[in-house]
């Protein structure tokens, strides 16, 4: 299994709450102990910088050099405050959508698509919505991220619109717009669709059947005019919840035998 | 890092039985040819100690394989006749034997109308490493077959050619590569290239080896084996021929002694070819022609045995110089193909123009064809004058057919235009645009000699003027360039300096171009070379568009503006947009970056259409980091903005993002601030 995240926290929390501690010599990899055959259950590393192809590219790099049968990218997005959603609160996506992609002609605005996969099924169906109704998860937060205000996450799934914008000004009118198209969105970021689109270009390969999930803490709220202030004092434990939900991911595949087909 | 392998519990399938029949049939074909030679692999960590000639350790040649399997790619470069094709079927048959399944890509088979086709099938997907396959793969398999294999099945596709084919599409040939290794399970690739700086995707993950010249102990077993004696080894030239496996081959079978590279391959065709004076001459038109019309090593027999003569085509065939197929065929090694064309260019000066240049070479892609021209010029005068034109279409070009004739001590180029090359390659290596101090810097590692080390390890231009210094200033024609070259950093321009950009002489021509941008040039001066360049002929209009990038003024932005867009050369329009690259990097305000910049994007429509210059745009961007304006992200990220704005196929749109991507990343202080 590959975990991916992409901030510099993100990527602490998710060591700490997995304790990959251990660095493979000579690469980006994280892992629970190193191992001569360079076969391991769980790998953590982090994207080079913000951004779909960084993303893209880190996931690309974990397949090929493991061939994980899993992908998770884990860390924060901004919420869009539907569904109830707040800060703290954990976003897996069961839908990754791209807002980029447009054409402007004669006064119109056009999406346009390109293919990618989409969240396992599996994963969400068997793994994530246990998680959901038992909360077994938030035991995996640690104490040391401690909440900012009080009150208990929840895990929500739904969509995720992914672009190359951090969304965070309420009056802004193309975040407006993108929010007016992508109305049942729960979150909002930078990396999803480029886990999406590298995950489906692995499917050329008959064989190989990676699958993959998004799980995001929410360390803000899009459209709230505290945006900024909200993400710092969010992220850090918005991280530490995402990464306690893949824990609980992990720890339960790594237990379950593999499926009988 | 070594990456795992996939394991499955899968027993071998029928797709692997049967593969192995038709691999089988494939690898054991091919005989190593005799006598049988020893090589070495040297492994560089990048081009840069690559083109230094520093290795981390020199290797056997089973290395090749061990690494690939390990970081899943590597290029295996090497000069023309370096034995990259013998190494490579080596390899395949060393695979094939310990249980892994090669596949041999030949490039040399590429064909004109495969551009086409290759530039139609999308970049982002595997489609181009099937179409590879499909195509030009011996035996023929097909990319499917291979994926249909168990997974705990090793492959490795070894692709022989790379400069066969145009430079642009070589370069997305590695990146189909790259996405292939990437992608399908338990793949690797092995790629033989000329000593060409590649854009590399996935960069860190690319094992870089060059082969080395046969050692004096290799040549000399052979040689023994072959006269009973090393008398010949004596002459250093010969040594140093001798050091190619080509050309020692050639030695072993032909018996004779040749005193170049060309002389070696002339002899092979006139006596094994058995071709007269008179056929040999009409063999080297059709060759041109072939180079021509299918820009390609494999060529149209018709039209080759109507060029050539009948006679002559028969002649190849029996001799086993060439191989046919449907209608087309090949030079059973590029380097005769690339003989026969060097000497209708060596014999044909009006020829020796940017053109000719790049139909022999394949569109700059392999500089053998203009070293052997080199060669084949008896006075240095003539080697000079050849210089200079290769020179004026590509220094690298210039520098790799100098640097080749010179380790072979077969050229007649003289001391003096070695110097020129040396000095005017030195200067670029404070370019402000990167990949062109890149190319300088290259070009000058692969010159052999003190002197060029002297020039490439020089602090400053400064030294390098200082180095000119010591040389005498003779020839008359010399003395001039030097006394312009050395010229003084911010001294003033004089008017009869200006005039200098409408020199004949490329040298002196294009030295003043260069040698303007750093002079103090008058207001004046400069309205001057504004108003000259609508009247002026290509190359002069060329030389004053380069001269303006160095002069950060908004008439000198609106002229090239302009330029960049309607002037009828292509030359001119390209040298244009690199100007106004420079002049906004150079520009005190941001205002007039921006003027610069959103002039571009406001045309941008034009630039999409016009692909050289569009290109040298996405070069150009990239300057120098240490001198670029805090601003250069958000001033220069216009263009970007406008060409994804205006592209709508999604491929394209992709290449922008990732253009836009690595540019923020180089500059990302900026971003920060």
């Amino acid at each position: 299994m590959a975990v991916v995240t992409i901030t510099e926290g993100e990527f602490r929390a998710a060591q700490t709450v997995f304790g990959l501690q251990e660095n493979a010599p000579g690469t980006a990899y994280f892992v629970e102990a190193v191992s001569s055959d360079n076969n391991y259950e769980v790998v953590l590393r982090r994207a080079a910088a913000q951004g779909n192809i960084e993303a893209g590219q880190a996931v690309g790099a974990s397949v090929e050099d493991f061939r994980p049968e899993y992908v998770l990218l884990v860390g924060t997005a901004g919420g869009s405050g539907k569904d109830h959603g707040q800060v703290g609160d954990v976003v897996v996506a069961d839908v990754v959508e791209y807002y980029e992609h447009r054409k402007y002609v004669g006064g119109r605005d056009l999406a346009r698509r390109t293919p990618c996969d989409q969240p396992s099924l599996f994963l969400r169906e068997r793994f994530v919505e246990p998680l959901r109704v038992d909360g077994s998860w938030l035991a995996h937060i640690p104490a040391a991220y401690a909440r900012p205000d009080p009150g208990v996450p929840k895990l929500l799934i739904g969509e995720i619109v992914a672009g190359e914008k951090l969304l965070g000004d309420a009056d802004n009118a193309y975040q407006a717009a993108v929010m007016t198209v992508y109305d049942k969105a729960l979150a909002f970021d930078m990396e999803s669709w480029g886990i999406a689109k590298e995950i489906y270009q692995h499917r050329g390969t008959p064989g190989y059947n990676p699958q993959y999930l998004v799980i995001r803490g929410l360390s803000d709220i899009v459209s709230d005019p505290v945006n900024e202030d909200q993400r710092v004092r969010w992220r850090d434990y918005a991280s530490a919840a995402a990464a306690a939900v893949a824990y609980k991911v992990v720890g339960v595949l790594v237990e379950t035998t593999e499926p009988e087909w | 890092m070594p990456r795992t392998e996939w394991r499955s519990t899968q027993s071998p399938s029928g797709a692997l039985r049967q593969l192995h029949s038709k691999i089988s049939e494939g690898v054991e074909s091919r005989a190593d040819p005799e006598p049988h030679f020893s090589y070495r692999v040297a492994w560089s960590g990048d081009y840069d100690l690559l083109f230094r000639g520093m290795s981390s350790d020199v290797t056997d040649v089973s290395e090749l394989h061990e690494r690939a399997k390990r970081s899943g790619r590597v290029i295996l470069c090497a000069r023309g006749g370096g034995a990259k094709t013998v190494i490579l079927h080596r390899l395949a048959k060393r695979a094939f034997h310990s249980g892994d399944v090669p596949v041999l890509v030949n490039l040399k088979k590429w064909t004109e109308p495969l551009y086409k086709r290759w530039t139609d099938l999308r970049e982002d997907g595997l489609e181009r490493a099937a179409f590879l396959m499909a195509e030009l793969s011996e035996p023929r398999i097909a990319l499917h077959e291979v994926e249909s294999l168990p997974p705990d099945t090793p492959r490795v596709i070894l692709v022989d050619g790379l400069n066969e084919v145009g430079l642009r599409t070589g370069n997305s040939i590695l990146a189909a590569l790259d996405a292939l290794v990437r992608r399908s399970v338990n793949t690797c690739t092995i790629v033989t290239d000329r000593l060409v700086r590649r854009d590399l995707p996935n960069a860190d993950r690319w094992q870089l080896a060059t082969v080395q010249p046969l050692t004096d102990e290799e040549i000399g077993r052979h040689v023994k084996a072959r006269f009973h004696s090393t008398a010949i080894l004596d002459d250093p030239q010969t040594r140093a021929l001798l050091a190619t496996p080509y050309f020692l081959d050639v030695l072993l079978r032909e018996g004779r002694v040749a005193s170049s590279g060309s002389q070696a391959i002339h002899d092979y065709f006139v006596r094994h070819v058995s071709l007269t004076s008179a056929e040999l001459t009409s063999a080297s038109v059709a060759a041109f022609r072939a180079y021509t019309d299918d820009r390609t090593r494999v060529f149209n027999i018709a039209a080759f045995a109507r060029d050539a003569g009948e006679a002559v085509w028969q002649k190849l065939l029996a001799a086993g110089a060439v191989i046919a197929m449907n209608g087309t065929a090949y030079f059973t090694h590029h380097l005769k193909h690339d003989y026969l064309a060097s000497i209708y260019l060596s014999a044909n000066q009006d020829r020796w123009e940017r053109n000719a240049f790049g139909i022999i070479t394949l569109g700059a892609s392999s500089f053998d064809a203009v070293a052997l021209a080199l060669e084949q010029l008896r006075t240095p005068e003539d080697a000079d004058l050849f210089v200079r034109r290769v020179y004026d279409w590509n220094p690298y070009a210039a520098a790799y057919a100098a640097a080749e004739g010179l380790s072979r001590l077969s050229v007649k180029v003289s001391e003096q235009m070695q110097v020129v090359l040396l000095a005017m390659l030195g200067e670029r290596r404070w370019d402000l645009i990167e990949t062109s101090a890149q190319r300088a810097t290259d070009a000058l590692s692969i010159f052999p000699g003190a002197d060029a080390r002297r020039v490439r390890e020089a602090p400053s231009l400064e030294a390098i003027c200082e180095f000119l210094r010591a040389f005498s200033p003779e020839p008359d024609w010399f003395r001039r360039w030097r006394d312009l070259f050395i010229r003084a950093t911010g001294s003033p321009a004089s008017d009869e300096d200006l005039g200098l950009l409408t020199e004949a002489d490329s040298i002196i021509g294009w030295t003043s171009a260069n040698v303007l941008k750093r002079l103090a040039l008058t207001e004046q001066q400069l309205h001057g070379l504004r108003a000259q360049l609508p009247q002026a002929d290509p190359t002069t209009r060329w030389r004053v568009a380069h001269v303006l990038g160095a002069f950060p003024t908004s008439p000198n932005a609106a002229l090239l503006l302009a330029v960049a867009q309607d002037d009828p050369d292509e030359w001119v329009r390209y040298g244009a947009i690199r100007s106004l690259v420079e002049l906004a990097a150079l520009a005190p305000s941001h205002e007039l970056r921006h003027t610069v910049f959103t002039g571009i994007a406001n045309s941008v429509t034009s630039l999409i259409a016009d692909r050289r210059r569009l290109e040298e745009f996405e070069r150009a961007i990239f300057i120098r980091r240490d001198r670029s304006p805090a601003d250069w992200v958000r001033a220069a990220g216009i263009v970007i903005e406008a060409l994804y704005n205006q592209t709508v196929d999604v491929d394209r749109r992709e290449h922008w993002v990732r253009l836009a991507h690595a540019f923020t990343t180089k500059y990302s202080s900026q971003l920060a601030m």
